[in-house]
């Protein structure tokens, strides 16, 4: 299905360093820019609606979702960065709490509606019980690809 | 009172809302409950009230300051599987 998009293992970082959501979002936005799938616009917009919006989830393993609107966006994709030192985001519907999150999802979204299916399986993915600590347990990022394909069946 | 008309609504309408739809969709079908749900722009939110039972909200922005007249329940459970029993729970009891 074309609007399911390919993990692709080069937007994909295991053990990111990174002091700050605003660090981890420059950092995976870089390889989203360099592979075509974002403009340049976009980590900046991605800040701002986190400002806005906070994306952050008390999933098993606490993850984060960062994105923004689809005209920063040229092709649907994700990046994913793994934390051996938690960085904190404050929660989605709930902007004063805040959350320690160990995996960030970026999601580089063109087209909403389309996008809504593999949206949910990526949550779907984030409620299976055991997926995100054994995803946080590889170290390189093609296996990290690998079992994000088998986990959302793409 | 039935609930027949269930709105979904987050605060900028990217993605979000319409996944928390998706999965609120099949939770309801497990339960038998025959209910439409959309998911809404925050900026409709007042005209889409009028027209139904229950807002299922992803943002606190959703509720404040405002009287929309319906039941409001938090739609994080949908996204994070944590709590999803109780919020079923609470619309199955809203449903009787």
């Amino acid at each position: 299905m074309a609007t399911l998009p390919i993990v692709n293992e080069a937007l994909i970082l295991p053990s990111l360093p990174a002091y700050s959501s605003q660090e981890v979002i420059v950092h995976l936005a870089e390889p989203l820019k360099a592979n075509q799938y974002v403009a340049p616009s976009y980590p900046q917009a991605v800040i701002e609606r986190e400002r806005e919006f906070p994306t952050g989830l008390p999933t098993e393993i606490p993850v984060a979702l960062p994105h923004t609107e689809a005209r920063h966006c040229y092709a649907a994709g994700i990046a994913v960065a793994t934390l051996d030192q938690p960085v904190t985001f404050r929660q989605m519907g709930a902007p004063d709490s805040l959350i320690d999150v160990e995996m960030v999802f970026m999601l580089a979204i063109s087209d909403p509606k389309a996008q809504v299916e593999w949206l949910k399986r990526l949550i779907d993915f984030f409620q299976g019980k055991g997926n995100l600590s054994a995803l946080k347990r590889f170290s390189n990022s093609a296996q990290m690809a690998q079992f994000l394909r088998t986990g959302l069946g793409v | 009172m039935a609930i027949k008309n269930i709105i979904v609504a987050c605060g900028s309408g990217v993605a979000t809302s319409n996944i928390a739809a998706e999965k609120l969709k099949d939770l309801l079908r497990d339960r038998n409950i025959r209910a439409e749900v959309r998911a809404v722009d925050i900026k409709s939110l007042e005209m889409e009230a009028r027209h139904a039972d229950l807002l299922v909200t992803i943002t606190p922005y959703a509720t404040r300051d405002q009287e929309l007249g319906i039941k409001v329940l938090s739609g994080i459970p949908l996204l994070t599987g944590v709590g999803v029993d109780q919020l079923m729970e609470q619309i199955v009891e809203l449903n009787k």
